[in-house]
């Protein structure tokens, strides 16, 4: 039955539910007389027989009845599929056709075959993210995706749990994805995890990971959200004018950064990012997805800047992270020295006796972290490396802490089995 | 119950039912039992009560229907007392089968409850629903032992029988 525009026009696609779709529209149309009643006894009719059937393949044909929270499971999932399906059909009217006119089995089958592709197009979202996602040390990222994610392919049941969240997310996304459940909400969730990481490929790990030290030095543990952490310094380097993709806020670029924004009205201040953001976009490889996915959050952050900046507090939103850098620095962008250079080093420290004036010597000729590693294995044994860890500095020991943890990887510390003497006293060491 | 079941017209659930166990009465004449269109009206109230107790729903009449065709040639049931032990059984089978946490199929638990009906309760609803079918679903749901190992109660006879004496 054809009905009249300004009829079908009493249905808001905004105002259903997208996690009970199939309920809210049917309610829809019940409430306001959209289809008739014998139409609706035949849909409800269709859903028993349907769920009866459902209920049947379930239990193997054994039982002919079921808990009521199993028969209500069973039916949501069975609603969702059809939900799915009534989604991709964007008419209206061509929506309540379909409805009126198909068998409650019928739709369910289409709408499976709908979850069934959407299960799909996840399992290329996930590989593309499993084989594009940054490799830093943040756990709740890389179990989510490594293990939390690829268990929904595992457990998620088409038939009997299509609503359900199989999998185990830890890793909490910039925007929440919201409103959806069931392969849907994966889908989702699965896009803009593809989102940020497409953006956090523009930086290197190691600038990701010093941006994460300086946030907090159990940063690795917390529930934080990588992108974040990352777009923000990103905006506060392109206002300051300083290289986006090293991620480094100074104190003094923070003092700027404070002078320019305390002057600024909320709304200035989302019209600066605006502009920050398109000026991003020139320098960095973005897809004008990703622009609107940041576009959309730009106001909160405008907010937090305003609320941060009157607290005094803008350091919690642009992380400085030049101790950071500096500490890094200290070692890594040292000049290696010459194989022969290096040698005549640890002959020399042979003839020294006080480990003291051993370290002395280091210190003024080592400027590199591969060559420490190689003086530590080759110039100190036992006791020697007891005494000259005691004497290190806060950051020298910060330093050495820092290669074993990335040598361990993924492992904890306390799983990682060193290969040299210096690696397990060091280990062992009470710091 | 949820929403979602709101949407069922419980009314059209129970005439789907009503038509489908008044066919029994052509089966149960030979035993000379038979359920009026009132009695049918009572049994499907007491079915829904009974779901509604055990927390259980069911579609279709199967169970009822089972239920009087496993039991309408057992020597302990006449058609005084038809309606009542019919009423009594499908309240214990809903009862057990939640006991038993759905291990057994629905042929499975009304084959074990006629047997004990007929040989170990002589006819007493009583017996049944109180101790013997207690003492089969104890064993399914602490995996005494596989059920799927045993044909019924004679596999645990002995254990049953002196299931409350001390050691």
């Amino acid at each position: 039955m054809m009905l009249p525009l300004e009829r079908i026009k009493l249905i808001q696609e905004s105002e259903l539910k997208q996690e009970f779709y199939f309920h809210s529209f049917f309610q829809v149309l019940c409430d306001k007389n959209l289809i008739a009643p014998s139409a609706v006894e035949q849909i409800q009719l269709g859903l028993i027989d349907l769920l009866s059937k459902e209920v049947d393949r379930f239990t193997n044909w054994e039982s002919s009845s079921v808990p009521v929270e199993k028969a209500q499971d069973i039916l949501r999932s069975v609603t969702y599929s059809i939900g799915v399906y009534l989604k991709s059909i964007t008419d209206i009217q061509c929506k309540i056709d379909i409805l009126t006119q198909e068998s409650m089995t019928t739709l369910f089958y289409r709408g499976m075959e709908e979850v069934s592709k959407l299960k799909n197009e996840c399992k290329d979202l996930l590989d593309w993210n499993i084989k594009n996602y940054k490799k830093v040390n943040h756990i709740a990222y890389q179990d989510t995706i490594l293990e939390g994610l690829p268990l929904f392919f595992h457990d998620y049941n088409i038939e009997f749990s299509a609503d359900e969240m199989a999998g185990s997310i830890d890793y909490q996304l910039f925007h929440s994805v919201e409103g959806l459940i069931g392969v849907e909400y994966i889908h989702e969730y699965l896009t803009r995890l593809k989102l940020e990481n497409e953006f956090l490929l523009n930086f290197q790990e190691f600038n990701i990971e010093r941006l994460m030290k300086a946030f907090h030095k159990d940063c690795e543990h917390m529930l934080i959200n990588l992108f974040e952490l990352v777009i923000t310094n990103a905006l506060g380097c392109e206002m300051v004018g300083v290289s986006i993709t090293e991620l480094v806020i100074r104190e003094s670029d923070l003092e700027w950064l404070i002078d320019k924004l305390t002057v600024l009205k909320k709304e200035e201040i989302i019209k600066l990012l605006m502009i920050t953001l398109e000026r991003l976009r020139d320098k960095l490889p973005m897809q004008q997805e990703s622009v609107d996915y940041f576009k959309a959050s730009l106001p909160e952050l405008a907010g937090r800047i305003s609320s941060n900046l009157q607290h005094n507090t803008l350091n919690q939103i642009f992380i400085t992270n030049e101790v950071v850098l500096e500490e890094l620095e200290y070692f890594e962008d040292g000049i290696p020295m010459e194989d022969e250079e290096l040698r005549k080093l640890i002959e020399e420290l042979e003839e020294i006796t006080f480990i003291p004036d051993k370290l002395a010597r280091i210190r003024e000729a080592v400027s590199n972290m591969e060559d420490w590693k190689d003086i530590l294995s080759e110039s100190f044994y036992g006791d020697e490396l007891i005494e000259l860890f005691h004497l290190l500095t806060d950051k020298e020991k910060h330093i050495l802490d820092t290669i074993l943890h990335e040598e361990a990887g993924l492992e904890e510390l306390s799983d990682y089995v060193p290969d040299q003497e210096w690696k397990k006293i060091f280990l062992q060491l009470d710091k | 119950m949820d929403e979602s079941f709101m949407l069922f017209p419980m009314a059209l659930l129970n005439q789907h039912i009503i038509t489908e166990v008044s066919k029994c009465n052509s089966y149960t004449d030979r035993f000379g039992l038979k359920l009026s269109e009132q009695d049918i009206g009572v049994l499907v109230e007491n079915r829904k009560e009974s779901l509604q107790r055990s927390g259980r729903i069911e579609f279709g009449g199967g169970v009822i229907q089972k239920i009087i065709q496993e039991f309408a040639d057992s020597p302990y049931i006449y058609q005084d007392v038809y309606l009542d032990t019919i009423t009594q059984l499908q309240d214990i089978f809903y009862h057990y089968k939640n006991e038993s946490l759905d291990e057994l199929t629905d042929d499975e638990l009304i084959k074990v409850m006629r047997k004990y009906f007929d040989e170990v309760c002589h006819g007493s609803l009583e017996y049944l629903s109180t101790t013997a079918l207690e003492n089969h679903c104890r064993d399914i749901r602490y995996r005494v032992k596989q059920y799927s190992e045993s044909t019924g109660y004679e596999d645990n006879y002995e254990e049953f029988l002196d299931w409350d004496k001390e050691d």
